[in-house]
Order: C-alpha cells, then structure tokens, then sequence
C-alpha cells in the first residue's frame, strides 16, 4: 500500500512506478531493469505494430466508415473518463461541504476555459492548478481514530 | 521534425500527467499546434491503446508511430518512462512529506484541473466527428456503454466500428 501511495504522488504511469519500485527492492537497479522491461517492451511491441497495421489498410473506404464509428465512440469514451475522474472528487467535496464543491468545481471549469478559450498551454494551467491547489486545497490527512485502531472485540 | 523536439513534447507530457489519458491534453495541444498530427491519429490511437496489453498509457507509442513512425514509437516510450523514475527518489524522503498538506493540496489541484482538460480534448474529438446525428448517436451509445461497466472497451470499439461501417 505504501508503495502505491507513492506511485500517485509522481508523473506518469502509476504501474511503471509501481514496477520500479517492486524491481529495486527486489534486486536493486538490475531489479527496476527488469520489472520495467518485461512490462513495457512486449506491449510497446505489439502496440507498435497494431498500428502499423492499421496504416496498411486506412486508404480503404471500409476503414475510413470504420474510423468514422470509432472517432465519435472515442469522444464518448474520453467523456466517461471525465465521469470516472471527477465524480469520486466531487462526491468527496460535498461530503466535506458546500465550500469544497464549491473551489472543485471552480478548478474544473477554470481549467478547461483557461485551455478553450485564454489558450494558455496545458503545462502552465496543470502547474496553476498544482499552485492554487497548495493554496486552498491543503488539508491534514485523515487521522485513525481508537475505533480504527482497535481490534475486533 | 526534430525528434529531440518531438521527445521533449511527449516528455513534458508524461511529466505533467497522472497515467491513463491525462497526458492527452497536453499532446493533443502540442501536436496540433505543430502540424505534426491530426484528431484522426488522436482516435486511432486512443484506439489501439484501448485494445492493447499492458499499463493503461500505452496509448501514446501508439501516437508516437502515427505522427513519427517507428522512431516516434521508441521515443514515446522513453518518454513515459522517465517520469516514473522519480519514485525512487520520493521513496526515500516520503515518511517526512506523506502528511504535509500542501502536498495533498498539490495533488488534488492536478487531478482537478486534468477533469476539465480531459473535457476540453473530448469535446474537440467530439467536434471532429461531426456533429450530425449519426456520429452523436454512435458518441452517446459508447458513453452509455463503457459508463455500464457491463460491455468491455474492446467490444465497444469493435461495435462503433461497425456501426461505422453500416451508417457511413
């Protein structure tokens, strides 16, 4: 568990980080060489070549109807990615309060206008938000109370 | 295309994300701004990355082939490496920072700010598709569908292909 806990606090793939984290204690850096290599290389493979192999067959008509299904069912798809992102966040914010849903859903919507609209780059609104998150967002971490620490009766 | 200009777009991707498809804002910005992809290498993509073994991210080796072949492919990968690297550094000081607000405050700044740039990328895709009745319908179907959790992201594209297919 610690371990995950650590992966979420830096970039990138949580896995990725996980695997080092798994390899080295394991077997030092030779361990984070293999852990990340057996991950990643096989899959990076076969990815590589789906799609390529998608490029040898999308001068077709068929595949230009195919692509016109899956460009749309992409879009919806990234929409419940929103749903999966945001709705645990949100549902934690109101149950912390009306001020706390209130700044979650104002970092939502500031993000996404700070990019459609005012076109700053992503980098600068990620860091933004990383800065206004120190600022109104900090809060202790949960605190095990003695009925969590104790035992079953 | 100076493909030390192309590592460092996916780069600084990686190192602005949380895994999955956070980084997509990002490149799809990057990418867009510079000629060097279009929506379609984006749904392609994210495609691929849906129907692939391994970590949920993989999606961008496959971009990186579409917009920089076999040679972007490779630096994509690089790319998403790098960032995790810097767990092992965190490892060794996390007891002192695990408790310290700011850093909590940090993060859920971030993952705030990812949902609504992950609203802006899907729009877009959804505006490349069209807005005619055929593409929302096929759009709405495979929301409706992968938010169930009862049909697998596979057989939903393996769906909405066929949908396409049969309505274009």
């Amino acid at each position: 568990m610690r371990f995950w806990t650590l992966c979420q606090l830096v970039p990138g793939i949580n896995l990725i980080a996980f695997a080092m984290l798994i390899g080295r204690k394991l077997a030092g850096w030779a361990g984070v060489a293999a852990t990340v290599t057996g991950m990643l290389l096989p899959s990076a493979i076969i990815t590589t070549f789906l799609t390529a192999g998608f490029g040898l067959v999308q001068g077709s008509p068929a595949f230009k109807s195919i692509l016109q299904g899956i460009l749309p069912a992409t879009a919806g798809l990234m929409f419940v990615v929103v749903v999966t992102l945001g709705r645990p966040l949100l549902k934690e914010s109101r149950q912390a309060g009306r001020r706390s849903l209130l700044l979650s859903v104002s970092f939502i919507v500031t993000a996404a206008a700070l990019i459609s609209f005012l076109r700053v780059p992503v980098w600068l609104a990620l860091l933004l938000a990383g800065v206004a998150g120190a600022l109104v967002l900090a809060e202790p971490a949960p605190v095990a109370t003695p009925a969590d620490q104790a035992g079953p009766a | 295309m100076n493909p030390f200009s192309f590592f460092l777009v996916f780069l600084k991707a990686s190192l602005f994300s949380t895994g999955g498809l956070s980084n997509l804002p990002s490149l799809h910005q990057d990418l867009i701004a510079n000629g060097w992809a279009q929506e379609t290498d984006f749904a392609k993509a994210i495609a691929v990355g849906q129907v692939t073994p391994g970590p949920n991210g993989l999606w961008v080796i496959s971009l990186g082939y579409l917009t920089y072949g076999y040679a972007g492919a490779a630096l994509a990968l690089l790319a998403i490496i790098i960032p995790p690297f810097l767990v092992l550094a965190l490892a060794a000081v996390y007891q002192r920072i695990e408790h310290i607000q700011v850093v909590r405050g940090v993060m859920r700044g971030l993952t705030l700010a990812v949902v609504g740039l992950v609203v802006v990328v899907a729009s877009s895709l959804a505006s490349a598709s069209g807005l005619e009745w055929r593409s929302s319908l096929i759009s709405l179907t495979a929301f409706v569908l992968a938010l169930s959790n009862r049909v697998h992201v596979v057989f939903i594209m393996a769906m909405a292909a066929g949908a396409g297919l049969l309505l274009f």
